[in-house]
């Protein structure tokens, strides 16, 4: 048998979420692996370029900014799909994180006194900044947020955030793993032990033995095909989860798409070219959005613009390419200088990967998966439901601030609140539970692994890798992408069904020793594939629109029916997920206008209070465990009526 | 447009006990606006599975993809068919550790390198999760974050003929961390310990001045520039000391 | 016999403070940096003049005595020069060719590297526009022939030093007197020795050229003087000192004919 290996604390995933906790727990003096696909620099936090929020109150225009404010604007934004309490949790944490971030080095930009001058919606405004408040973290505006209140690192927040975090860790002297990939969980009887893992260098598998396991593997838009995520956001992390039968996995249907993806490689252009003035055209150069949204147009919020680009393609009116179709963004109006300064990093991302010079061309662009609000199902203190011992954070968890749409700027700040807040329960569990090395469980889990290999490797199918994926990617970005349809989602599950018996008959060509990249692309297949299948049997199910979620055949949010989180299981053996559903936890504020995307509402048929009262025992039916604080505890409530004002 | 482009690629495999060293040749269709990470996995989805490369984030951001092409070290992810003749040859880049094919081995020797320079802020200070954030001046921050945003591709050291012979030079990479820290004020550490840590031949007395690095950094990092500005301080503190 | 000073153990060394082997080992390095481009840059101003005053040869026999006689009769220069030349030659050939990789297949592995950053120019198309536009870069195939030039200097250098401090302090056996003489160098170089000083040259002006070059952009980089003014500036300076080389020896060769004007 091959290598068996101890700790403390095993984390998989080396982002800024997976980085978080492995610090929390180093801290205290615990032994703490982390298994990484990549060298943790690489891991894909290191996008981000926004920023996150916190409430610090310090920019001019963020003045009077408080954590329930900030915590208003987290619920509103995820269309009240959110656990409120979790919301809370983060934003009263969030301006903590980034204090401590600084401490650990994170060049933040900072207040300087006196006048500046800012482009806000595309017009110059000078705004005093308070020389009290000098050489404090300052904030710059993100949308669906009612003060300023994302702190950033110039363009490269996310890169500045983890790489501060892994120098951390390396000064913690945690031990990392990279080039190592998570096959499958070690568990018996509710409690997690560890994994069995895969080496990305010469193919060797080993396995993993912990007090504590955390998931921290970030996104999956990869499924999608066309995702403005990295390419190893193939979603394996989660996928394991969903393997042991048990582990729920919530709201896999909210998945969030970027208007401006650019076209062929689906690299985020952001929204300030709309912001400051940039016009979408289709194939016959003729601006669209103003027919659709005569009110807002290009600068509509991210869904809806999203939505009638698509709509506008499947009339026929997106051009043609190689790469699909796609429209085209404008800029050539805003002129070189403003391209040369303000969006000089849509200038350099258009010349360098596409060729393009925005001055004198079209920009190819089209909506795009950008993030999943989805992912496993944990409990407030990041405790995965059903699994002892095993936790989840970052883009990986369910743990449930952003409900059907997360605000950007919040996801970053997730990771490293998620990692501080679930780092101390990862850690308090790991002290109270006893190490537990079992070479037959060892032995019976990697055998599992090595027949799914040789499978793979002798199995008598002849499927292609590349055209299930392909064909996945087509039926989720057709058919459950960013507009749905009754039809088109009952088409979905129905093909789904199809893909994912395709996915037993794989036949792996090459049989080179080593890592062997379609091996390894092949044993995530599956898992994959059964991801999109939740995604499209949980929105298929859903009878209403909900942030993201946007069907024409129920266009109301329905607070009546649907207030709740779509848990997703796939039993052993079985050949589609099963779906049930919890309450979204206590409620503080009650479903109501979110001031921006219209839409109409079914308002809610019992008191606010009656729901409350069976939140803790429906959940726990579903699986969630104790928390170390119970439930309500985080709450303030009624705090935000003074504040709503 | 339309050219057929020829890959010359490197193929090797060390864990196969009977693999040898060879140039691979794969025609490949341009198409419109194409670049090396389509051009792979063209390659790799359609013509040979078994090719190995390296992409993360495919948006120069993550340093994962840098390779030698048509003899220089770069991003591949960004670099376009359309800057390149119709005959490509990747190498991987040299110096590092050979997975497979284009796929080396940057990470060990970057987290090797960090462990080395004590790639952290030295501070005695405590987090006190009650108080304000320590001020600071904004254009330290931005200075600060310019200095940081080297994205660990390697290519500077694959291009350093010094580094290349001398595996335990830190490298332009290293030495830009290095200054890094040094401009940071929350680093405690004084200027005998920095002394000590880079004025050897590891360090920054080790750089012939090769200059290959600030000509083919990717992020266009002012490395020249820092390493002379290290090596002045270097000998300030001892010269006057 | 034990002494806290060793350098035997180096493990040992707990660190902090300068008198520790990692300090000790890096004002090491430190020096052995200074003294070569000190030696160097003191042999560059040594070369700078002695090309000048040698290409003066170029207005004939009396002129070439005038000069001579003044660097060993007026002023004893010649005669300082060399006793204090072939010093910081020996010594800068020791610090900086320190840095000469010792081993066959490092040497090969710089020379492949450098040659394929050198030609990969050729094999991307240049666009016009700054972004696809590679930065050309040769610097490292400079470094090779810096040394290879180096190597060049040292034997025919040394060779000539003989001779001519032979020729300064003695009458060599031959010759009227001792000291430089315009009827002496004349012929000499005439009959053969004008191919050897115009190697010896070439060489020396190509690897101090380079070597300043270097020398600047090491340590004033970010300075005004940068790369870009350090390069036209020593590519100004390569050129002149070429020109003057080829004067000078042509001079000598005829400096017993009137010189060359
Ligand atoms: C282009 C872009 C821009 C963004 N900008 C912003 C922004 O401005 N503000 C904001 O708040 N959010 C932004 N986001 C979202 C945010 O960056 C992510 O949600 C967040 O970084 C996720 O962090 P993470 O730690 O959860 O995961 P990641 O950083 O993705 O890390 C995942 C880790 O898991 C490892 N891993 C995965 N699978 C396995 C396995 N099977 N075995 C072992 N290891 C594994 C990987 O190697 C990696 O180390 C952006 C996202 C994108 C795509
Ligand atoms: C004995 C023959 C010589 C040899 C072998 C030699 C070799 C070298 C080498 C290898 C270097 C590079 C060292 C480095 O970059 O750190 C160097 C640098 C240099 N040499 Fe020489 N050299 C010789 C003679 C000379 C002479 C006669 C001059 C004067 C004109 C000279 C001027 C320089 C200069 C200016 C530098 C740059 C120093 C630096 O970069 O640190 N060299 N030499
Ligand atoms: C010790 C100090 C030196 C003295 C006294 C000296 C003297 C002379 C003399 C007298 C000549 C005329 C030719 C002859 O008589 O043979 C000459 C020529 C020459 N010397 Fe020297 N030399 C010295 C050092 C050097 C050094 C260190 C170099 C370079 C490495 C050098 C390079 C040349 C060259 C290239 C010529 C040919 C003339 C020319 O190119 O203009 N000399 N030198
Ligand atoms: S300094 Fe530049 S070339 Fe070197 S590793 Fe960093 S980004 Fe890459
Ligand atoms: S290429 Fe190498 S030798 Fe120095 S100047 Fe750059 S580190
Ligand atoms: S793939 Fe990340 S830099 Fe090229």
């Amino acid at each position: 048998m091959s290598n068996i290996y101890t700790s403390d604390v095993l984390i998989i995933g080396a982002g800024l979420a997976g980085e978080r906790i492995a610090v929390a727990a180093a801290k205290e003096g615990l032994n703490v692996i982390i298994l990484s696909l990549v060298p943790p620099k690489r891991s894909h936090s290191a996008a981000a370029q926004g920023g996150m929020q916190a409430a610090l109150g310090n920019a001019a225009k963020g003045k009077g900014d408080n954590a329930t404010l900030h915590w208003l604007d987290t619920v509103k934004g995820s269309d009240w799909g959110a656990d409120q309490e979790v919301a809370r949790i983060f934003a009263d944490n969030s301006p903590i994180a980034m204090r401590e971030m600084a401490h650990y080095g994170v060049p933040w930009n900072r207040v300087k006194g006196g006048p500046a001058d800012y482009f806000i919606k595309g017009k110059k405004e000078t705004v005093e900044e308070d020389p009290a408040k000098e050489g404090l973290i300052t904030a710059r505006a993100f949308g669906g947020t009612a003060k300023w209140r994302t702190c950033y690192t110039a363009d490269g927040t996310g890169h500045s955030v983890l790489y501060t975090m892994d120098n951390m860790a390396i000064q913690l002297g945690v031990t990392v793993h990279d080039r190592m990939e998570a096959l499958g969980l070690i568990h018996a009887d509710g409690v997690c032990k560890g994994a069995v893992v895969r080496s990305l260098r010469n193919g060797s598998l080993s396995t993993y033995f912990a007090r504590a396991t955390v998931i921290a593997t970030g996104g999956y838009g990869r499924i999608y095909g066309h995702s403005t995520n990295a390419v190893i956001n193939e979603g394996t992390g989660v996928s394991i989860a969903l393997e042991t039968g048990i582990i729920p996995l919530g709201n896999m249907e909210a998945v969030q798409f970027h208007p401006t993806g650019i076209v062929p490689t689906d690299i985020l252009v952001t929204e300030g070219c709309r912001g400051d003035g940039g016009y979408l055209l289709d194939v016959d150069e003729y601006r669209f959005m103003p027919d659709y949204e005569p009110e807002k147009q290009e600068l509509a919020s991210r869904d809806v613009v999203s939505r009638r680009m698509k709509e506008h393609m499947l009339k026929g009116k997106g051009v043609h390419s190689p790469y699909g179709d796609h429209l085209w963004l404008d800029l050539r109006h805003l002129g070189a200088k403003h391209l040369h300064t303000k969006l000089r990093e849509v200038y350099d991302i258009c010349k360098y990967f596409i060729g393009i010079d925005p001055i004198t061309e079209l920009v190819p662009v089209r909506p795009t998966q950008h993030y999943s609000m989805g992912g496993i199902r944990v409990n407030k203190d990041g405790h995965v439901y059903n699994m002892k011992g095993l936790f989840s954070a970052g883009e990986a968890a369910c743990w449930d601030l952003h409900g059907f749409n997360r605000l950007g700027g919040n996801s970053l700040a997730e990771t490293i609140v998620a990692g501080m807040v679930v780092g101390k329960r990862v850690t308090a569990f790991a002290k109270a539970n006893p190490a537990e090395v079992s070479t037959t469980l060892a032995r019976q889990f990697e055998e599992q692994q090595k027949k799914r290999i040789d499978a793979l490797y002798n199995g008598s199918g002849r499927e292609s890798l590349v055209e299930i994926k392909r064909d996945m990617a087509k039926i989720l970005s057709d058919k459950v992408g960013i507009f749905r349809t009754g039809k088109g989602l009952e088409e979905a599950v129905t093909e789904f069904g199809k893909l994912i018996r395709r996915t037993d008959e794989i036949k792996v060509k090459s049989t080179i020793p080593g890592r062997n990249m379609e091996l390894t692309e092949a044993l995530k297949l599956k898992g994959m594939v059964k991801l999109g299948f939740c995604i499209a049997a949980g929105a298929e199910a859903r009878k209403e629109s909900r942030g993201a979620h946007t069907r024409d055949d129920f266009p109301a949010r329905d607070d009546a029916g649907w207030l709740n989180r779509t848990l997703a299981r796939w039993p052993e053996g079985a050949m589609q997920p099963e779906l049930s559903y919890e309450p979204v936890g206590t409620i503080d504020m009650p479903p109501g206008d979110r001031g921006y995307g219209g839409g109409q509402m079914i308002p809610m048929s019992i008191p606010v209070e009656d729901y409350n009262a069976t939140v803790d025992e429906l959940q726990k039916k579903n699986g969630k465990h104790e928390t170390a604080e119970p439930i309500n505890t985080g709450l303030r409530p009624g705090l935000w009526k003074e504040e709503v004002k | 447009m339309a050219r057929t482009l020829t890959f010359k690629i490197f193929r090797y495999n060390p864990y196969a006990a009977d693999s040898t060293p060879f140039l691979q040749e794969y025609k490949v269709e341009e198409t419109q606006r194409m670049n090396l990470f389509a051009a792979l996995n063209y390659i790799r989805d359609e013509l040979d599975p078994t090719l190995m490369f390296d992409f993360v984030c495919r948006a120069g951001i993550c340093g994962s993809c840098g390779m030698l092409i048509n003899g220089r070290p770069t991003l591949a992810c960004r670099t376009l068919t359309g800057d390149l003749p119709e005959v490509i040859e990747l190498l991987p880049l040299p110096y590092f550790k050979m997975l497979g094919d284009l796929s080396v081995d940057t990470g060990i020797w970057f987290r090797q390198m960090e462990e080395n320079v004590e790639s952290w802020i030295h501070t005695q200070k405590e987090f006190d999760p009650a108080a304000e954030e320590e001020r600071m001046n904004n254009e330290l921050a931005n200075k600060i974050y310019e200095s940081e945003r080297c994205i660990e591709c390697g290519c500077c050291i694959a291009g350093c003929a010094t580094a290349n012979v001398n595996p335990d030079f830190v490298g332009a990479a290293g030495l830009y961390r290095v200054g890094r820290f040094m401009m940071d004020p929350r680093d405690e550490r004084n200027e005998e310990q920095w002394f000590e840590l880079i004025s050897t031949d590891e360090g920054v007395f080790g750089c012939i001045g090769m200059m290959a690095c600030g000509d083919v950094c990717p992020k266009d990092l002012p490395l020249l520039e820092i390493m002379a500005f290290v090596r002045r301080k270097m000998s300030a503190t001892a010269l006057t000391k | 016999m034990y002494s806290e000073n060793t350098e035997l153990f180096p493990q040992a060394s707990p660190g902090g403070g300068k008198s520790t082997i990692a300090g000790r080992k890096a004002k090491r390095a430190l020096w052995t940096e200074l003294i070569s481009g000190v030696t160097g840059l003191l042999l560059s101003g040594f070369i700078f003049g002695h090309l000048i005053l040698e290409s003066l040869s170029v207005f004939g026999a009396e002129a070439y005595q005038t000069v001579a006689d003044f660097m060993e009769k007026t002023l004893p220069l010649a005669q300082i020069s060399a006793v204090v030349i072939p010093l910081l030659f020996l010594i800068h050939f020791i610090y900086a060719g320190r840095k000469i990789p010792g081993k066959l297949y490092e040497r090969k592995r710089m020379l492949e590297l450098g040659h394929s950053l050198k030609k990969s120019k050729n094999r991307w198309n240049q666009k016009a526009g700054e972004y696809t536009t590679l930065r050309r870069h040769f610097e490292t195939s400079l470094w090779i022939w810096q040394v290879r030039t180096g190597m060049l200097v040292l034997a025919l250098g040394a060779f000539h030093f003989v001779l001519v401090i032979w020729n300064i302090f003695t009458d060599m056996g031959i010759n009227a007197t001792a000291g430089i003489q315009a009827g002496v160098s004349g012929p000499r170089v005439e009959s053969g020795l004008w191919l050897l000083y115009l190697f010896l040259g070439v060489a020396i002006v190509v690897h101090m050229s380079i070597g300043l070059y270097r020398l600047a952009v090491k340590w004033l980089a970010d300075t005004w003087f940068d790369r870009k003014i350090a390069y036209v500036v020593f590519s100004i300076l390569f050129w002149v000192y070429l020109i003057l080389n080829f004067l000078g020896v042509a001079g000598l060769y005829r400096v017993m004919n009137g010189g060359l004007l």
